[in-house]
């Protein structure tokens, strides 16, 4: 592997996480402000949340699992309420916008980055919907290997130009 | 009309694909509009949770702002897909597709371009430039002998592309097509001989257009009526419901959650309602209705490891549980629910750990201050349950329920303790509410647990047999009647 694709995936791999947290970021912080002006001066019915989580879960003896797991608890208690949907929306879009970065790449940088960026979009779809760790795995595993396998196939070279510029036929 | 002015042409083929830039104006355009639409149910349905006119300006501003980026982030996200599954416009030598499995279109079959100004499209979306719409008629061969061909139009909106994009496309189309270089974006160039039939397509797309128009404002009104009717009817209802009228309360939730089934907060409010006027079928089939609706909605999960507990079916309650604080793992309703399942399969130390800190961190929660002497009180450490119940006088509890829960458990120590009368008077107090329904578990329980103290064989083998028939587990009754067990080894 020649050292300048090595340097692109690693640029490809930090627009990923940069772009995944960041968005995460700016999606919760927005969305907790928004739910600050939505419920203004209304009754706070949202249930009671202690600072910190008390106790960790009993844990998959499987490494990855349990790591799966740890990340999902960390996740959830980092954010919760309106701000874990604003979060989940920072991610998709910031996961989004590196697939665009990256399908400029070279094939192999397109799969690399285009398998991590499907894993995060996986997980964080998975997430809305099951919490067991190797449900989250196997799909954070799918999306990440739909979307290496869509991205290779969409940076490939077009037959097609794009249409050059035509201008109105200009009147005195 | 130009006049002709016939230019050399690139050769193609070409492909002219949505621009991102066109697509984000479009989607940050239509936002402003939808948003103020949807805003409008919504300025009615927070008036009866709103004190005043700042109240409600502050929360109308939060809901069109959240309406504003859901729909510009959504509505990109479909320009996306929608860009990624057609590809674009395809021209070729030979003729165009309008998309990547569109059938091709020979440039030869084209009779008349038309482009037009949508002033009012551009408007209603805050679009500029204005919009212009390309269509492209098209001859398509009858099927039967004899008969004219039929006339086919192909709409392109300029709103996909930047404005000089749409300017070489328009420009493409009228060079190939009529050999006419066009000097404007309004345009309109006809093969003569198709004349008859174009003024018929014409027509016939016009109607259509009335007709769709029609359609979407007629879908667009009672969406948002239907909309005014489940925000006000639930909003309504959490105010019936913090005033503890809950039959009211019932009412407003089941009209919500009768005018839009898919809306979860709605659900899973009208089954905790349910659940506390103990009508727990149905709140445990709304709070599954909930989750269906949203799958990661915690409350309902909480409430519905609440009903497990109450039906004595822990292993789906822990696994409820374990799911809500994976998804929530700083949810108090969720750890007093989890330590009450560690006290019933009787792992006090993993109870008295989480109970702990949830009094430590707030001391006036009288559920986890209770639930914490009970685990004390199972574990033989009585002067521990009594000094977490002499706390209770200190710091009020939260809520009437607490107090009463409290109280519960304190009739439990008495019980332990020796002291029958004092037991015996709590748990009449306790029971006054369910003397004409169905008293708690727990308090028959400690029913059965007073009465074996007191050597009542008779009245202990009735509340056995009652609690039987509710389905409590055996070893649950047979604990209450050795009540001698509570006792911590130093009274023993």
């Amino acid at each position: 592997m020649s050292k300048s694709l090595v340097r692109e995936i690693g640029i490809g791999l930090l627009h990923v996480a940069g772009a995944v947290i960041i968005g995460a970021s700016i999606g919760g912080l927005l969305f907790s402000g928004l739910d600050w002006l939505r419920t203004f001066g209304a009754t706070n019915d949202s249930p009671s949340v202690a600072r910190n989580a008390l106790s960790s879960l009993p844990n998959s003896p499987n490494p990855t699992l349990g790591l799966i797991a740890a990340v999902i608890e960390w996740y959830s208690s980092t954010f919760f309420g309106y701000s874990r949907f604003g979060s989940g929306l920072g991610i998709l879009v910031g996961c989004f916008w590196s697939m665009d970065v990256a399908i400029r790449g070279r094939a192999v940088t397109r799969i690399i980055v285009g398998f991590v960026t499907g894993f995060a979009i996986g997980f964080r779809c998975a997430i809305f919907v099951v919490s067991q760790p190797h449900l989250v795995l196997i799909c954070s595993l799918l999306g990440g290997t739909l979307t290496a396998f869509y991205i290779f196939l969409a940076g490939r070279k077009s037959a097609f130009s794009s249409l050059p510029r035509l201008q109105f036929k200009h009147q005195p | 009309m130009s006049e002709s002015n016939k230019t050399e042409l690139p050769n193609g083929p070409f492909l002219l694909r949505s621009a991102p830039t066109a697509m984000l104006r479009l989607a940050l355009g239509s936002a402003c509009t939808i948003a103020t639409l949807l805003c409008i149910p919504d300025g009615a349905a927070i008036l009866p949770d709103t004190e005043n006119f700042g109240v409600w300006l502050v929360r109308i501003t939060g809901l069109w702002l959240s309406a504003y980026f859901l729909w510009t982030l959504g509505f990109l996200a479909i320009l996306y897909l929608v860009r990624t599954l057609t590809r674009g416009i395809e021209l070729k030598d030979d003729g165009f597709k309008l998309w990547r499995f569109g059938r091709l279109v020979k440039w030869d079959c084209v009779r008349a371009i038309s482009c037009e100004a949508q002033p009012f499209f551009s408007k209603a979306f805050c679009l500029t430039p204005v919009v212009h719409r390309l269509i492209i008629y098209c001859a398509k061969p009858s099927k039967s002998v004899g008969k004219p061909e039929k006339i086919v139009p192909h709409s392109i909106p300029s709103f996909q592309f930047t404005a000089e994009e749409f300017q070489s496309l328009l420009v493409f189309v009228s060079e190939r097509c009529f050999g006419i270089q066009p000097s404007g974006a309004h345009l309109l160039l006809i093969d003569d001989s198709a004349k008859g039939q174009l003024k018929k397509s014409y027509e016939q797309g016009r109607t259509l257009r009335v007709a769709m128009s029609a359609f979407i404002l007629i879908s667009l009104v009672a969406f948002l009526s239907r909309r005014a009717v489940v925000n006000f009817n639930f909003n309504k209802a959490n105010h019936e419901y913090r005033q503890e009228r809950y039959q009211a309360a019932l009412t407003y939730y089941r009209t919500a959650t009768t005018f839009d089934p898919t809306f979860a907060p709605a659900w899973d409010r009208l089954a905790r309602t349910e659940y506390r006027l103990n009508l727990v079928d149905e709140a445990e089939k709304d709070w599954l209705k909930a989750i269906q609706m949203k799958p990661d909605f915690v409350e309902s999960k909480i409430g519905l490891a609440t009903i497990s507990l109450k039906k004595h079916e822990y292993s789906k309650a822990r696994q409820l549980l374990t799911s809500a604080l994976r998804l929530s793992p700083t949810s108090i309703a969720a750890y007093l629910s989890l330590s009450d399942l560690y006290i019933r399969e009787y792992q006090y130390t993993s109870a008295i750990d989480i109970l702990r800190q949830l009094v430590e961190s707030n001391e006036s929660n009288g559920r986890a201050r209770g639930l914490l002497a009970r685990a004390y009180l199972r574990s033989g450490q009585i002067e521990e349950a009594k000094h977490q119940l002499e706390s209770k006088t200190k710091h009020k509890p939260d809520s009437v329920s607490d107090t009463a829960f409290l109280s519960l458990v304190a009739a439990e120590v008495a019980i332990a303790d020796g002291h029958v009368d004092n037991a015996e008077l709590s748990l009449t107090r306790l029971s006054a509410p369910f003397k004409n329904g169905v008293m708690p578990d727990d308090l028959l329980l400690d029913w059965i647990a007073l009465r074996s103290v007191q050597s009542d064989d008779l009245a202990v083998e009735n509340l056995v047999r009652s609690a039987k028939k509710r389905g409590i587990p055996k070893d649950e009754i047979e604990a209450a009647r050795r009540v001698v067990a509570l006792r911590s080894p130093t009274h023993e």
